[in-house]
């Protein structure tokens, strides 16, 4: 796979019902596609700050999963750039997962959700806490169950009454969850402050950094735009996380490739990434290019998590990433010096903004509004 | 189990005509088409009759002896005992059947309410599965009509919370199972249907035909003492349990209200409120219903029709002894209350009181029963349960710490 001009590769797909020659013209006109300029985070609407407050209480709501044991905020930690500090994530009790989370931070603008890039993101976030919600191996909930759960508990009632005029139900829990994302926007970002005029705002060093990304290490032909992301499928080589043949973190691969209907599932011997989206051999080992915002706060790195550090990054891509099957023709050794290395690594840390002041503590079990009695309509309990 | 030998006994007893059973007391009999009644209202309630061998479906089939019983070393049900102990076959991996459904308290639960996965909680009592084989119509709404349905409903539902997929690939990952799937079913390509085919083929050894009553109604006329032969002739007649409770699997398989009291705890525990308002809701009720309703409304869940409102399944009878609490939501405690509740011609309808229109069953009316006569229902209860059906809990096998691909 190229790395630019895939956007709309899927589209072109629905839209020709599959026409290979169609796709075969998309990507090979692709590849000398110019990136998109870096810039800093659009201003963004904010929804009502009623919806927010309640998606944050369902945030970090455990009561939202099938047993009661985990919340969004298991997975994506405050404290840890919205993110999980270990390779691999954690999962549903009694699974563990087989990639690394992702920060929530700007989802909102996420092209596609998830490396695998199985859901389209567009600003659809209810969609993807849905996914979440529902899947077996992250909170494995019955909205129906959701529902009644945040009915039974006063404070939500009244906070739900307050914000849509109506009951908790799973369908206005997602779109909280959903609104309360929209919230999640770095702020006061280095890199952005620099990008507006305030030329203090990046060091010396990560100035150089800047021009090495956009220049000799050719980052940006990848991690371009205000996301620094093109949000498409690329193969690095990173190497596959051994891990993943943990007996329960490959039932959950081996579940969820079956429910995606991937080819040969059974035998899968590394993560198939976007071909399980698109079941093209192409996308064999490809995923979505993150997003570089708040990376510094994300480790590790990749989406096996193999790379520990900001700095192994940059020497894994020096070095001209690893050998992959469908491997990016953009990914080739950089010859960067050990201080070119050190720069690129110093504008990496420009690009996280503030901390938000969200502590998961302040949600624990002990603090958390409790279920109470329900009156029933028209008679005594 | 009945010897083979009694069995052909009682067959070549009723081979020759013999008056088998002995049908003693004030219910008469009434013979029709070659088949015994007993006659209440002036309608015609088929007799109490012996168990021969569950029936096994064509579409899952398993080994059968000579006579019909399945035998036990059949793979499908070596499969499904082991998968029936499997907690593999839940949402997070710590639910089996075999945690509401317990060998040591009749293959039940000896709790008002059933249980539910960790966090959640249930809304109705927990059937026993012996002589499940039996039934074609499980759970209390009967919204299941065979194991086969049976199983999948509560492993994904509110039992289990069990999700196809990862349930499947759980199996798949442990080498043992991936053989006994393949012996049992020629493959592992599709263990999770397989799963639930190879539980109910296990089910189908659980059966229970040799109580007291069963080698009585074969011809053993000592199998019940004076006491329950006094019960049984209640039974028929003055106590009008036949009505419901008839044919071979004592019960008709037909739905009724019954009054019975409502379970408190829909009431007064919030967790268990949850459990109960979810499936309301779940089942799509109307609102004014979901709003109002703290007691179980049975059928209506499944058909919508008023006139089904709190109306629940004929329990069978076999094995009762050991599945304490009763109905649907385990409001009594043994059968003495049981009796005592029909003997009161029932409880208070609470659909009537709750909506305005009673689907109480006519059939209930006061019996009049004097405490003697209670005490003999109740021991001829008692004697439809026989041994207790205990299995070696299997040891499971475990999965590999890490899964090699070829």
């Amino acid at each position: 796979m190229t790395a630019r001009g895939t956007t709309g590769t899927r589209w072109v797909l629905v839209w020709a019902g599959v026409s290979l020659v169609a796709l075969g013209l998309s990507m090979g006109t692709a590849a000398a596609a110019e990136p998109r300029p870096l810039a800093p985070l659009p201003k963004a609407e904010m929804p009502d700050p009623a919806k927010v407050e309640i998606g944050k209480y369902m945030f970090f709501e455990k009561r939202l999963s099938g047993d009661g044991d985990r919340s969004c905020a298991d997975c994506h930690i405050p404290e840890k750039g919205w993110a999980f500090p270990e390779p691999l994530s954690i999962g549903y009790p009694g699974t563990l997962h087989y990639r690394n989370a992702k920060t929530v931070m700007n989802v909102r603008f996420a092209k596609y959700f998830y490396w695998d890039g199985r859901l389209d993101g567009g600003n659809d976030l209810p969609t993807q806490a849905r996914d979440a919600m529902t899947d077996s191996h992250f909170m494995a909930a019955d909205g129906r169950i959701m529902g009644q759960r945040m009915k039974q508990i006063p404070e939500y009632v009244k906070m739900f009454k307050k914000a849509y005029g109506g009951e908790p139900h799973f369908g206005l829990i997602i779109k909280a969850l959903g609104d309360f994302e929209k919230t999640l926007v770095s702020k006061n970002v280095p890199f952005d402050n620099y990008l507006k005029g305030n030329k203090g705002a990046l060091s010396a060093e990560a100035k150089e950094g800047l021009a090495l990304f956009e220049g000799k290490a050719n980052c940006i032909q990848c991690h371009d735009g205000f996301m620094l992301s093109d949000g498409e499928a690329h193969a690095l080589g990173v190497p596959v996380n051994p891990d993943i043949f943990e007996v329960k973190r490959y039932t959950t691969l081996r579940s969820q490739q079956m429910f995606l209907g991937t080819p040969n599932y059974r035998n899968l011997k590394s993560d198939p990434g976007f071909f399980g989206t698109e079941k093209n051999n192409k996308y064999f080992g490809t995923f979505v290019t993150p997003s570089l915002r708040e990376v510094s706060k994300t480790a590790p790195y990749m989406h096996n998590g193999m790379l520990p550090t900001l700095e192994s990054v940059v020497d894994f891509y020096n070095e001209g990433g690893g050998p992959a099957v469908n491997q990016d023709p953009l990914i080739k050794p950089l010859g960067l010096t050990a201080a070119e290395k050190g720069a690129l690594v110093e504008f990496l840390k420009s690009l996280a903004g503030d901390d938000l002041g969200y502590r998961t503590a302040d949600y624990s079990e002990d603090k958390r509004p409790p279920y109470e009695l329900l009156k029933w309509v028209g008679q005594d309990n | 189990m009945i010897s083979t030998a009694l069995r052909l006994l009682a067959v070549a007893a009723m081979a020759l005509g013999l008056a088998l059973p002995a049908w003693a007391g004030t219910a008469k009999p009434v013979q029709k088409d070659g088949k015994t009644y007993f006659e209440i209202d002036g309608e015609l309630f088929p007799a109490l009759e012996p168990l021969g061998p569950p029936p096994i479906p064509k579409d899952n089939p398993q080994g059968v002896d000579a006579d019909g019983w399945p035998l036990k070393n059949d793979p499908k049900v070596k499969l499904g005992h082991f998968l029936f102990f499997e907690p593999a076959l839940s949402g997070d991996g710590s639910v089996s059947c075999q945690t509401c459904h317990v060998q040591g308290a009749g293959w039940a639960l000896n709790s008002a309410i059933s249980r539910s996965y960790p966090g959640q909680s249930h809304w109705r009592n927990s059937q026993s599965v012996v002589n499940a084989a039996y039934m074609s119509k499980l759970f209390w709404d009967g919204h299941t009509a065979s194991l086969e349905t049976q199983a999948p409903s509560a492993a994904k539902g509110l039992a289990g919370n069990g999700k196809q997929d990862m349930m499947t690939a759980r199996l798949t990952v442990v080498p043992e199972y991936v053989e006994m799937f393949e012996a049992a079913f020629g493959s592992a390509n599709n263990p999770i249907h397989d799963a639930w085919r190879a539980l109910s083929a296990f089910q189908r050894t659980l059966t229970s035909t040799d109580s007291p009553v069963d080698r009585y109604l074969r011809g053993e006329e000592d199998a019940l003492d004076e006491a329950q032969v006094r019960g049984m002739d209640l039974f028929n007649g003055k106590a009008r349990c036949i009505m419901c409770h008839n044919g071979k699997l004592a019960s008709d398989e037909k739905f009724y209200n019954l009054g019975l009291p409502r379970q408190p705890l829909f009431s007064n525990i919030a967790k268990n409120q949850i459990g109960f308002r979810s499936q309301n809701y779940g089942a799509g009720l109307p609102e004014e219903m979901f709003r109002k309703t703290k007691s179980d409304l049975g059928l209506y869940h499944r058909t919508h029709n008023h006139e089904d409102a709190g109306l629940f399944r004929t329990q069978p009878l076999r094995f009762i002894e050991y599945t304490p609490p009763y109905y649907h939501n385990g409001v009594m405690d043994d059968l003495f209350e049981v009796v005592e509740f029909y003997n009161q011609g029932g409880g208070e309808d609470y659909i009537l009181k709750d909506f305005g229109y009673s689907t109480k069953t006519d059939r209930l009316k006061e019996l009049n029963l004097s405490d003697d006569e209670m005490d003999d229902l109740v021991a001829f209860l008692e004697g439809f349960s026989g041994p207790e059906i205990l299995v070696q809990i299997p040891l499971l096998p475990k999965p590999p710490e890490r899964v090699s691909t070829k």
